[in-house]
């Protein structure tokens, strides 16, 4: 598969425990990320899990809204003597390693909340041989219950995709999304609007989009956070200032669980439109190149899963709907009828749509890459760096996944013992993108490595750039930095220094996430407490480079 | 159903002119534990056979009373869920003993593509279904596209549907006040990708067959223009699912669709375990398309595995509680109909003709034309 993005955490049993610890303990019930910055020891970026299956060995390549499904199949392990061995990635990059092959004879299944972006490759009908759902959440709108109040809709059941697009345009609804380039939470959201929008009432074709635009605007001005994963959004929710988030786009089922663990003047109101949702139904899925003896294996696991005590386990434990008839779903999970909205048909509308999202319809970004150039760079690591940077700058890439955005402000600091170069660039709508993704390229490939390591010094000049570009455009973008480093600061500011600057920073600068990359001989713990203050997340890029620098996009 | 039958009890069944032993597993002497192998009319012979089937047989294979007959019958079969135009697509490792698609034009697919000229063995088979909750039906039924016999059976009224669907006539057009709110936009029917599954393939089928004055088409010129004439109304739904128990599971699990095409199997199997939601309608198009599962044997014990789902008694009995209508009913009453009478409610029924020989049916074309109107259409 892809280096990019993909995080593999293989799970015997002893380590599926493991896992299951650590998702209840941590602060978000919900999807949990097992990425680098989580502290899981079994993860690794980009390594190939066991190159054969072993007997009982179910090999499953999942998107990461799954962990929370562990201890369940701790019980499967009991019951059926199958052992689920999972990698975790994002379901539309899960999707991309299926159609390309990429997942034939390394995973036996895929477990995705929906197979519905991969079913669009014309290779997947060869790859997929049997297809599971499991259980269903739909997509839907966890909004702050005291901005519920403030907008006065009541219980919730009556609004609308057009209200939430009034109230986000008039400033009165801010909420996080994941980024539908990755995300099915996202693209789900982004569809549902999308179809509600177009007033087609039947799948959606690229003319409904065009004709939706305006109204998607309006909607996504009030998208302050994008993520590649939906545990951040969950952190990030619960860290902004009262009211500063007002709602998250999720399955029902995460914004259920995560309502349980908030204090009272944080609790969602779940929300699903009424002109329409678009639903998950996990299915368990069987890869055609997967032979007999795995193939019996994913019997047994999955009629296990279908059992209605299991069904009723599975919706207690997930607050997803079950997917067996006469098993009563979860407490407080409703049982009304919303008007669920068609997938579109194709790859070329759902590329179309996804591409409009990130080029025309979402808020524009701003963003700073604060680049480590000192001597120890020199050499395979400032190749990997160029090789890394030069990837956002391609064209190849149909959905948006990585390439610098339409309208997207990026800005380079190369830095040592001090800071090298300063260089701004504002990529233009339409076709004159290319030259100007050409000349970042031209800049990054120039790079050059000598000199210290000044870490916090130059991050305190990353924030006084955004500050300068924020009061000379008065625009509203998602603003974040990128903290490139192969070693320790050893210059310039120190730790103190930099948190007493960054308490010092009005609102507008302090809201800016710092997403550091461990790389080469990083000090992690200087990282680790850098994402921290700032509302980051840390991203390792010691196994791929390009791996943490793509999903970093979905951050930005 | 008579199970459980204690001591060796040897079954002499004249089925097709076929003289059938059926022996009762053991208790008593014999000594085995029940469930095993003992009490076999050959113990040391249960082969593994292993194939494809369509994911509205899967409850069946998979139900701990079907397996115990077929291991009686020296048969420990694995059958794998799939769409059934999927099943070409599987990776042959020599170890499938048979494929088990939901109709005839998939099973000829998979015969041409191995060279099997043996005529597929259709043990039951099943009228395709529309499930919708009961006020959507009764919309249908106030704008004449569906109705309700004196049986309390509701039917699709297929020509005036045809026509609303071709029209893109919309929910707004046809329940202008009081309508539920999932209830928007053109109406269409949710269905199965029908390059993958039989039920979506055959969903184009009777269509076409609407389309084209009520008969099969024949060539390939109709295929197209019918197939493009339908291309719109069809795709309304946007992406497809691969096989019909997604569908279906969407429905009852409460995020699907408002008009679903399934199998009658499907329903009878949630209805017979008492897990049919009260709201929930099946109407049977009045113009029916039947769906024969036919199983094509690749190697002997495939085989034998279609000679005793043929005719073993018990087997299909199994079959019809799990909503299956038996083919080729031996002499007297239909084991189905006794089935589908214990499951009728004064609300709601079953089976508008078990026979179905009263029912006008759609022709299916040949299989290169129905691959061709797939083509058109998608």
């Amino acid at each position: 598969m892809r280096k990019s993005g993909a995080r593999h955490l293989a799970v015997g049993l002893a380590l599926l425990a493991a896992t299951a610890t650590a998702c209840t303990s941590s602060p978000a019930p919900g999807p949990q990320p097992s990425g680098p910055a989580s502290g899981s020891a079994q993860t690794t970026v980009g390594a190939p899990p066991a190159p054969t299956g072993q007997p009982g060995v179910l090999r499953i390549l999942a998107g990461s809204e799954l962990q929370d499904m562990v201890p369940v199949l701790e019980e499967a392990q009991k019951a059926t003597g199958v052992t689920v061995q999972f990698s975790w990635t994002g379901s539309l990059d899960g999707a991309d390693a299926v159609a390309g092959g990429n997942a034939d004879g390394k995973y036996d299944a895929i477990w995705f909340p929906s197979n519905q972006y991969l079913r669009l490759y014309d290779k997947s009908k060869e790859k997929l041989l049997s297809e599971t759902p499991i259980m269903a959440s739909p997509v839907a709108f966890g909004i702050r219950t005291s901005v519920l109040n403030d907008l006065s809709w009541g219980d919730g059941s009556k609004v609308t995709w057009g209200n939430l697009a009034e109230a986000a345009s008039a400033g009165k609804l801010s909420y996080g999304m994941a980024d539908p380039s990755r995300s099915n939470s996202g693209f789900s959201a982004l569809v549902a609007v999308a179809s509600a929008f177009s007033g087609a009432g039947s799948a959606l074709t690229d003319a409904d989009v065009q004709k939706a635009a305006p109204q998607l605007k309006q909607f996504f001005t009030g998208q302050k956070l994008t993520s590649g994963s939906s545990g951040w959004l969950a952190q990030a929710y619960t860290r902004t200032e009262q009211g500063s988030i007002g709602a998250l786009v999720n399955y029902e089922s995460v914004l259920l669980s995560l309502d349980k663990t908030l204090p009272a003047d944080q609790r969602l109101t779940v929300v699903r439109p009424t002109d329409g949702v678009i639903s998950s139904n996990y299915p368990l899925t069987l890869l055609s190149s997967t032979p007999q003896r795995e193939r019996d294996s994913f019997q047994r696991l999955t009629s296990y899963l279908l059992q209605p005590e299991v069904q009723k386990r599975i919706s207690d434990l997930t607050l997803r709907r079950p997917i067996v008839p006469g098993v009563a779903p979860a407490t407080g999970l409703p049982t009304d009828r919303v008007h669920e909205l068609p997938f579109p048909g194709t790859k070329a509308v759902a590329d179309g749509l996804l591409s409009a999202y990130q080029n025309e319809l979402r808020r524009p970004s701003r963003t700073v890459y604060v680049l480590d150039t000192s001597g120890s760079m020199a050499g395979q690591r400032l190749a990997s760096l160029k090789s890394a940077m030069g990837r956002l700058t391609g064209s190849d890439d149909t959905r948006g996944t990585r390439r610098f955005r339409d309208r997207e402000e990026v800005t380079l600091i190369s830095f040592a013992s001090k800071v090298k170069s300063r260089k701004t660039h504002s990529v233009p709508p339409g076709g004159a993108a290319q030259q100007e993704l050409a000349a970042i390229n031209g800049d990054v490939q120039a790079l050059s490595a000598d000199g210290g390591t000044a870490v916090y010094s130059s991050l305190e000049e990353a924030y006084r750039v955004i500050q300068q570009q924020q009061s000379a455009t008065k625009d509203d973008r998602f603003t974040s930095i990128v903290l490139m480093t192969d070693g320790e600061s050893n210059e310039g500011a120190t730790d103190q220094d930099f948190r007493a600057f960054y308490g010092g920073l009005p609102a507008a600068q302090k809201s800016v996430p710092v997403f550091p990359i461990l790389f080469g001989d990083a000090a992690k713990g200087q990282l680790q407490g850098i994402a921290d203050l700032t509302g980051g997340k840390l991203f390792d890029g010691t196994g791929s480079l390009d791996g943490a620098f793509e999903e970093i996009r979905g951050y930005q | 159903m008579k199970r459980g039958v204690v001591g060796v009890l040897v079954l002499l069944l004249m089925a097709g002119g076929v003289v059938w032993w059926l022996v009762k597993p053991g208790g008593g002497d014999t000594g085995g534990t029940t469930g095993g192998t003992t009490g076999q009319p050959n113990p040391t012979k249960v082969v593994k056979v292993t194939g494809t089937v369509g994911s509205e047989k899967k409850a069946f294979f998979e139900d701990p009373k079907v397996k115990e007959e077929l291991r009686r019958q020296g048969l420990e079969v694995s059958a794998q869920s799939a769409g059934s135009w999927q099943m070409n697509d599987v990776k042959d490792d020599a170890a499938t003993d048979f494929a088990f698609p939901a109709s005839l034009p998939p099973a000829e697919a998979i015969q041409k593509a191995r060279g099997i000229t043996a005529t597929p063995v259709r043990p039951f088979y099943s009228p395709l279904v529309v499930l919708a909750y009961k006020d959507t039906a009764e919309i249908l039924r106030n704008n004449g596209l569906a109705a309700r016999t004196d049986a309390k059976v509701w039917t699709l009224t297929t020509d005036k549907f045809i026509g609303a669907l071709m029209e893109g006539r919309t929910w707004e057009q046809l329940a202008p006040q009081n309508r539920p709110s999932e209830l928007a936009g053109k109406i269409y029917l949710t269905t199965t990708d029908p390059d993958t599954s039989s039920s979506g393939a055959l969903y184009i089928a009777m269509a076409s067959y609407l389309l084209n004055n009520k008969e099969a088409v024949q060539d390939e010129a109709t295929a197209k223009r019918i197939g493009t004439n339908l291309h719109e109304p069809f795709n309304r739904q946007g992406g497809m699912q691969t096989s019909t128990d997604q569908p279906f599971t969407d429905f009852t699990s409460g995020t699907g669709r408002p008009l679903v095409l399934a199998y009658e199997s499907q329903v009878l199997e949630l209805a017979a375990g008492g897990n049919m939601p009260d709201n929930m309608v099946l109407l049977y198009p009045d113009t029916a398309v039947i769906s024969d599962h036919s199983l094509v044997a690749f190697t002997d014990n495939g085989k034998k595995l279609a000679d005793v789902l043929m005719k073993d008694d018990k087997l299909r009995q199994l079959a019809v509680d799990h909503g299956f209508r038996p083919a080729a009913p031996a002499s007297g009453e239909s084991p189905f109909k006794a089935h589908v009478a214990t499951l009728n409610t004064p609300r709601n029924a079953f089976a508008f003709d078990p026979d179905v020989s009263h029912l006008p049916l759609v022709t299916l074309p040949r299989q290169e034309i129905l691959l061709s109107l797939i083509k058109a259409t998608k």
